[in-house]
């Protein structure tokens, strides 16, 4: 087992001489933060069900390449303007831009002077225990991107395809993200994972006045994986994030998605289906602030668990004194199909302010026998009945989606994942 | 909506037990080791097993700490500051019958409400009360004893049915459960017990009212219900307290078994002084309450309306061991002023066939903080466990938060686990409404509660159900103003 110590030794590359020394700060005081919690633990409520110990003991043990399953190969979910990632690094340019678009490689944007770029950095606290992977992100900081676009342009669509070299069990490699729409802007930002390993992404995300941010973000990563994202979602007046999710990896993955209606008109709407199978093990923490009034929020997530499949979904809406008239909905609702697996759902609401108008509500069950019985009465077979109906219960999260050529190709790997499936 | 001077005054008399009466007590000075949890056992003659039983309890409770992940804000408490012992001094020698209690004591039950005399006779409920830290007298224990039903003290159970205390003290909450209930188990003074036989359905409803009266004393009770094959019994339990500017700690501990068959009914109407509208004083009620469906088609249902307490922290659970075994849950909790509370229950299904319900209504006013939390476990073995739970929020004010923690844990692919929960302000529209057919702002407002905690009220023996409208009624009064 890897103590804090050991872990960070072996990320321990000294950030570049050209960078400012407030980032290396930030790195130092981060190293620090992560030195003094390691790894979360059980015992602590944001990971009371999800354990990272087996990458303690695996993953961080292990340097070099171990047997490749050419899971690292697949095409990307879309194919068109894409960006390549391998190991967290990004390998190509990526598409072309219009103008009032920028788009560069961290390390390049962080040897120049920028403010804003430095208190996007600084926001994050890296000193609390559950955030001891934002605090190990951020000692290793180094990979990733800066995309930027200006008032009122449209960005398009950016697909990031993340890969790894090394194809089996291989070190830690962390990556950031950070995102900038100016007001008025749009981006649809589509991400597919295919990754061995673990990998460790932030992404940060402020977005202006009005604009709009369409995250789309699928993961099939290989078994024995862990991949933990984390997005830090900073909103102004009436912009808009859209997010969906979807996990049809075997291995472990751990999203937390924290949004911050800062300011009036805001809203975001996160949507997930999870379809954990063999041992895999897929954990969603949200947490929706609205700071302001006049703001909304939704979640959506539906899980279908097969075989030793565990989901863990955590909820969270936070209203806090003085955002009046907000509106806040959530559903998770989970088909639980094997002996073995199980959900651990927690749809928390924290309501401190008048006028709200909110609701949750959560279930486990199975498929509705009478509708089984109604197919198989039709002459369809019994699997392929099952077959229909968890299906359609997973792709109402997909059609969530509104980009029609991102919804059509994650709903075709979604089809093909559960035509795999028994 | 502006303030309204009626309701202002009415609010302000509200708390109707805020009184203290001045009697002889013999009280052990305020402290806490190993020689007071002696003095306490010696001065309820306990036996010598009893004691050790304490004795573990309060080593455990050593090496415990005290739990901070509550939504709460709870000041520190000082427990060597607490007098953990604190009896009415009326005589040397124990009340045999009630004609013996201490007259003044039996006024302080009167001004409650309880009159133990009449309230039972009219009633046909059988009161144990308790005072501080001793149980003060037993009504109707004749007539129980005919159908062969136990319900007394908890000294007395000690002394008198040892082998049933023995069996079953600690066997739902064991010592080291939680902070509170390992400090409950050390220095527990009294409380109740109940044993009903076999096949018997108690002839009457059971009830318990606790009251602390002195001043720094804590009450730490202990209750213990056993259901056996069969049987049935519905318990009621009323709490009150003075008004005072420091806050007093009561950390009891509610012990339920059901063997097959049997059903136990426990409703709680809890008003221990919430503190005043600056949130000064009041009782922090650290209560753990668990119920045990231990037989084959048990049933244990818990019904409570919270309107005290500066702080309440209390989740009354079920563990459902036994096949086709029943879990329920009806809770009212109102939180104004100052108050906090976090409560909810938790349903750990394990045996087949089980089921659950459980309704919460919270009501927040003021600078109220209400939180519920709570836990639905289906464990791995549980086949066919269902669940419907549904909890609801009411907000009554700009500076007052609901909140909701439930946990679902599944492990049972055969497990239906539904949950649903809102939170709303009280409508404008129905406001309105009332107004507009001549109905007052506070009546309105009452009326509209009275109709979201329905539900939960419908569940309460009938004098408690119209008790604990009224006191929602007037724990409210002046919330919408």
């Amino acid at each position: 087992m890897s103590t804090p110590a050991h872990i960070v030794e072996r990320l321990d590359r000294p950030a570049p001489e050209s960078w400012p020394t407030w980032s290396r700060a930030l790195r130092d005081r981060a190293r620090e933060g992560f030195l003094a919690h390691g790894l979360p633990h059980s015992r602590l409520e944001d990971w009371k069900y999800t354990s990272l110990a087996g990458l303690a003991d695996g993953v961080l043990d292990t340097i070099g390449p171990g047997e490749g399953d050419g899971a690292s190969m697949r095409a990307p979910v879309i194919e068109h303007r894409v960006l390549r990632l391998e190991d967290g690094r990004p390998v190509d340019s990526g598409p072309e831009w219009p103008e009032g678009v920028e788009l560069r490689p961290l390390s390049e944007a962080l040897a120049e002077p920028d403010e804003a770029l430095r208190g996007m950095l600084e926001a994050l606290n890296t000193q609390h225990p559950a955030q001891a992977m934002t605090a190990l992100n951020t000692a290793d900081l180094r990979h990733g991107l800066v995309l930027r676009v200006s008032e009122g342009v449209d960005a398009g669509r950016l697909v990031l395809a993340w890969r790894s070299t090394t194809q089996g069990a291989a070190a830690l490699h962390n990556a950031r993200l950070l995102v900038s729409l100016a007001p008025g802007a749009r981006l649809d930002l589509v991400e597919d994972f295919s990754v061995a390993g673990a990998l460790n992404v932030i992404h940060q995300v402020s977005l202006g006045e009005r604009s709009l941010l369409r995250h789309a973000r699928m993961q099939a990563n290989p078994a024995a994986s862990w991949l933990i994202t984390r997005i830090e979602l900073a909103q102004s007046a009436d912009s808009r994030f859209e997010h969906t999710s979807l996990d049809l990896g075997l291995g472990l993955a751990r999203h937390d998605v924290r949004c911050c209606l800062a300011e009036s008109g805001a809203r975001c709407d996160l949507a997930g289906a999870y379809l954990p199978t063999g041992k895999a093990h897929v954990d969603h923490h949200l947490d929706v602030r609205h700071e302001a009034p006049g703001c909304g929020s939704s979640q959506t997530y539906r899980g279908v668990l097969h075989d030793e499949g565990r989901a863990v979904f955590n909820g969270r809406v936070h209203v806090l004194p003085g955002a009046d008239d907000s509106e806040a909905h959530q559903s998770n609702q989970n088909l639980l199909l094997s002996r073995n697996a199980e959900v651990d759902t927690k749809p928390e609401l924290i309501i401190e302010a008048d006028e709200v108008v909110a609701s949750h509500g959560a279930t486990v069950g199975q498929l509705d026998e009478l509708a089984v019985f109604y197919l198989r009465s039709r002459g369809i077979e019994e699997s392929a009945a099952r077959r229909m109906l968890t299906g359609a219960f997973c792709r109402s999260v997909v059609e969530c989606i509104e980009d029609e050529i991102v919804r059509e190709a994650f709903m075709a790997r979604l089809d093909d994942h559960l035509e795999q499936d028994r | 909506m502006s303030s309204n001077p009626t309701v202002e005054r009415h609010l302000e008399g509200r708390y109707k037990h805020g009184f203290f009466t001045d009697i002889e007590a013999d009280s052990l000075p305020p402290g806490l080791d190993e020689d007071v949890i002696a003095a306490i056992s010696a001065r309820k003659r306990e036996p010598e097993w009893l004691l050790e039983w304490r004795l573990r309890a309060y080593r455990k409770f050593l090496k415990m700490t005290e739990p901070h992940w509550a939504h709460l804000e709870i000041e520190p408490i000082d427990l060597q500051a607490i007098s953990y012992y604190s009896a009415p001094k009326s005589d040397k020698d124990k009340p045999q019958s009630l004609d013996e209690v201490d007259p003044k004591l039996l006024e302080t039950y009167d001004k409650l409400g309880v009159p133990l005399h009449e309230r039972a006779r009219l009633a046909g409920v059988a009161v144990d009360a308790v005072f501080d830290s001793v149980s003060v007298g037993t009504t109707f224990k004749k007539e129980l004893e005919k159908a062969g039903v136990i319900f007394c003290s908890f000294a007395e159970a000690v002394h008198d049915h040892p082998d049933l205390v023995r069996r079953y003290l600690g066997s739902v909450v064991p010592q080291h459960d939680n902070y509170f209930a390992a400090l409950n188990s050390a220095v527990f003074s009294d409380g109740s017990f109940v044993y009903v036989p076999k096949g018997v359905r108690c002839p009457m409803e059971l009830s318990t009212y606790f009251r602390i009266n002195a001043a720094e004393t804590g009450q730490f009770e202990r209750t213990l219900v056993v259901a056996d094959e069969g049987s049935y019994v519905s318990y009621l339990e009323g709490c009150t307290a003075p008004m005072r500017d420091e806050n007093q700690l009561h950390a009891a501990v509610v012990e339920l078994v059901a063997l097959e068959g049997a059903e136990i009914k426990y409703s709680t109407v809890q008003n221990w002084y919430p503190g005043d509208e600056n949130g000064k004083g009041g009782i922090y009620n650290f209560v753990t309450k668990r119920g045990d469906c231990r037989g084959d088609d048990s049933r244990i249902s818990w019904t409570q309306v919270e309107t005290g307490s500066a702080i309440t922290w209390k989740y009354p659970s079920c563990v459902l061991s036994g096949d086709n075994s029943v879990g329920e849950f009806y809770s009212v909790a109102l939180t104004h002023n100052h108050q906090q509370a976090d409560t909810g229950t938790k349903m750990v299904h394990l045996g087949s066939n089980t089921r659950s319900t459980i309704i919460s209504k919270g009501i927040s006013a003021g600078h109220g903080q209400n939180a519920y939390r709570g836990l639905v476990k289906v464990g791995r073995k549980a086949e066919n466990a269902r669940n419907f739970t549904q909890c609801d929020s009411m907000l009554i004010g700009k500076r007052c938060g609901a909140h909701t923690f439930p946990y679902i844990e599944v492990q049972n692919p055969t497990a239906k686990v539904e949950h649903e929960a809102t939170t709303s302000r009280i409508g404008e529209d129905q406001l309105f409404y009332c107004l507009q057919r001549g109905i007052s702002e506070e009546d309105a407002v009452s009326m509209i509660v009275d109709g979201f905690c329905k539900q939960v009220f419908r569940e309460l023996p009938m004098e408690f159900a119209v008790e604990a409208k009224a006191l929602l009624e007037v724990s409210l009064e002046g919330a919408v103003g």
